[in-house]
């Protein structure tokens, strides 16, 4: 037998084995091992040997593999803080806001300065205010009135940072992801990862806010320190305003101010509050009170739509001017 | 008998619990992981003859499967592409190792062992009608098969693993050991006429 042949009979007996072979191959190979015993033999044998192999038992994966696998993917997830290209969705996050600011920027731009022009162009004359001008001119102004500072200027209300201590933090920010999916505001959160705390840079409607806040009120019971902190600004807060022990409907009650006056005030009010340890002490703040500049600060508004009771776990639609809120998740084994 | 993991039989559940996992749900990725532990492992195992690195390996294969499985298009099955990930990481780490797991073939065989060659040899030789089943129960006859795999080629014991063990069609292995499936034929009749020669070396 020479080589070629034998590669066509070894062709034959493996084709065989794996139920490969038509009918007239079978044929020929019942043929060749009718006329050869030591054919046969060999074919039985690696018969015999496919099947043993085939009835070997599944070994099953050690006891706690499947946890072992996400601890490693949450520790990857939080030790790499800055990889070159973040690996993981959330991490990716960080690059899309960046990307899609950078386009938005792009295609804004020019829009903007076309439209510019063409209102230089196509504006009419200035024409002398007469009372009825005037008059349609006070209407037309007084719902601006109603808006925000906030909506008025086209900014974005900064509210503060809310810091988590927690010895517990791969659940924490296990929790803050899955509410941010929840909340479909994957596009509205960056976040960042160092050794000792993960930040979360939301930014969304005050709707959305409120209901992502919603959505982490189990949070708290994971944490031994809630702290909102109200940064000093260069013009209207000398000082920090630091809320410790800050609650969850106290978190609520801060994102339904839409003016810095206001904001500052209702956080002050909390800092004092929490300071006596006074935690059942109402939220309201007086609605008409004088700020430090001596004017009248507004009184808050009463109970918007969005605020409407909602299950945990639905997302809602962008209501209300945009807010910022920072999370710092701080592990408090770090902190020792 | 295996179930068969084709791309055909992927169902709407995997393909939402992929979905999820892509948008960085852990929970969907825990149950693909428990899906498949079993079978990758066990395929590991197998090609590389030792329980710890065999776990180790299951665990970067996954952790390498899940950080990269935005990547997933769904154009093979979920499956081919773990095992074409497992099977590459298994392959290196046999490489970087080299072929310390074969110090332990050439043992002393107590009279238990030598009970189970005997069987062995007479189910092969065709001189008896035991039942495959039950003799791969017997884990003296386990151990002697395994050596014996574990004495041929890394690119045999492979193949053999993927096609005669798990059950995977030609088509599946060309495609998770990215070769030509002339290539894949004919290294699995080199694999099984080597794992004969093996086991008569062995028995003899």
């Amino acid at each position: 037998m020479n080589e070629q042949e034998r590669e066509q009979i070894d062709s034959l007996i493996h084709g065989l084995l794996d139920g490969q072979l038509n009918e007239r191959q079978q044929t020929e190979l019942k043929r060749l091992a009718q006329n050869n015993p030591s054919l046969r033999k060999e074919l039985h044998a690696l018969y015999r040997q496919k099947e043993l192999l085939g009835a070997l038992p599944i070994e099953k994966a050690p006891e706690g593999l499947k946890n072992e696998i996400l601890l490693r993917l949450e520790r990857r997830m939080i030790l790499n803080s800055e990889p070159a290209v973040p690996s993981h969705p959330i991490g990716r996050l960080r690059l899309l806001f960046r990307w899609t600011a950078a386009a938005a920027a792009m295609i804004l731009l020019p829009l903007a300065i076309l439209a510019l022009l063409v209102l230089q162009i196509v504006r009419p004359p200035e024409q002398t205010v007469g009372p009825l001008a005037a008059s349609e001119k006070g209407v037309s102004e007084e719902p601006a009135k109603e808006t925000t500072a906030a909506s008025e200027q086209g900014t974005v209300l900064v509210l503060g940072s809310l810091t988590l201590l927690t010895d517990q933090p791969i659940a924490v920010n296990e929790f803050i992801k899955k509410s941010v999916i929840a909340q479909k505001l994957l596009l509205s959160v960056s976040s960042e990862r160092f050794e000792d705390r993960a930040m979360y840079y939301v930014q969304c409607s005050q709707a959305q806010m409120a209901s992502l806040l919603k959505e982490l009120e189990p949070v708290w019971t994971m944490c031994s320190r809630q702290q909102f902190v109200l940064a000093p600004s260069d013009t209207s807060i000398p000082k920090a305003i630091v809320v410790e022990s800050v609650r969850p409907d106290q978190m609520k009650e801060l994102i339904r101010q839409t003016n810095p006056s206001r904001l500052q005030m209702v956080a002050s009010h909390m800092e004092r509050l929490n300071q006596r340890g006074l935690s059942d002490v109402s939220l309201k703040v007086p609605a008409e009170t004088a700020d430090s500049g001596g004017q009248t600060i507004p009184p808050a508004k009463p109970k918007l739509a969005w605020e409407e009771e909602r299950p945990a776990g639905e997302a809602v639609a962008a209501q209300g001017p945009d807010v910022r809120l920072v999370i710092v998740v701080k592990n408090q084994a770090e902190e020792k | 008998m295996k179930e068969p993991l084709d791309g055909q039989n992927r169902t709407l559940e995997e393909d939402v619990l992929i979905r999820q996992a892509q948008h960085g749900d852990l929970e969907a990725a825990g149950v693909l992981i428990v899906r498949y532990q079993d079978r990758l492992y066990n395929t590991i195992l197998k090609i590389c003859s030792n329980p710890e690195d065999a776990a180790e390996l299951t665990q970067d294969t996954f952790v390498k499967v899940l950080e990269k499985i935005t990547e997933f298009k769904g154009k093979s099955s979920f499956y081919t592409w773990l095992f074409r990930i497992g099977v590459n990481l298994t392959l290196n780490f046999c490489k970087r190792r080299g072929h310390l797991s074969m110090r332990s073939l050439d043992a002393p065989v107590g009279p238990e062992a030598g009970e189970a060659s005997s069987r062995l040899l007479g189910y092969l030789m065709c001189q008896d009608k035991a039942d495959p089943v039950g003799l791969a129960q017997n884990k003296e006859v386990r151990e002697i098969v395994l050596k014996a795999m574990g004495r041929l080629e890394e690119e045999q014991r492979v193949v053999l693993v993927l096609r005669d063990i798990e059950g995977l069609s030609y088509l599946e292995i060309a495609e998770i050991l990215d070769m030509e499936l002339g290539t894949v034929k004919s290294r699995i009749s080199r694999a099984r006429a080597g794992l004969r020669d093996m086991l008569e070396a062995v028995l003899a």
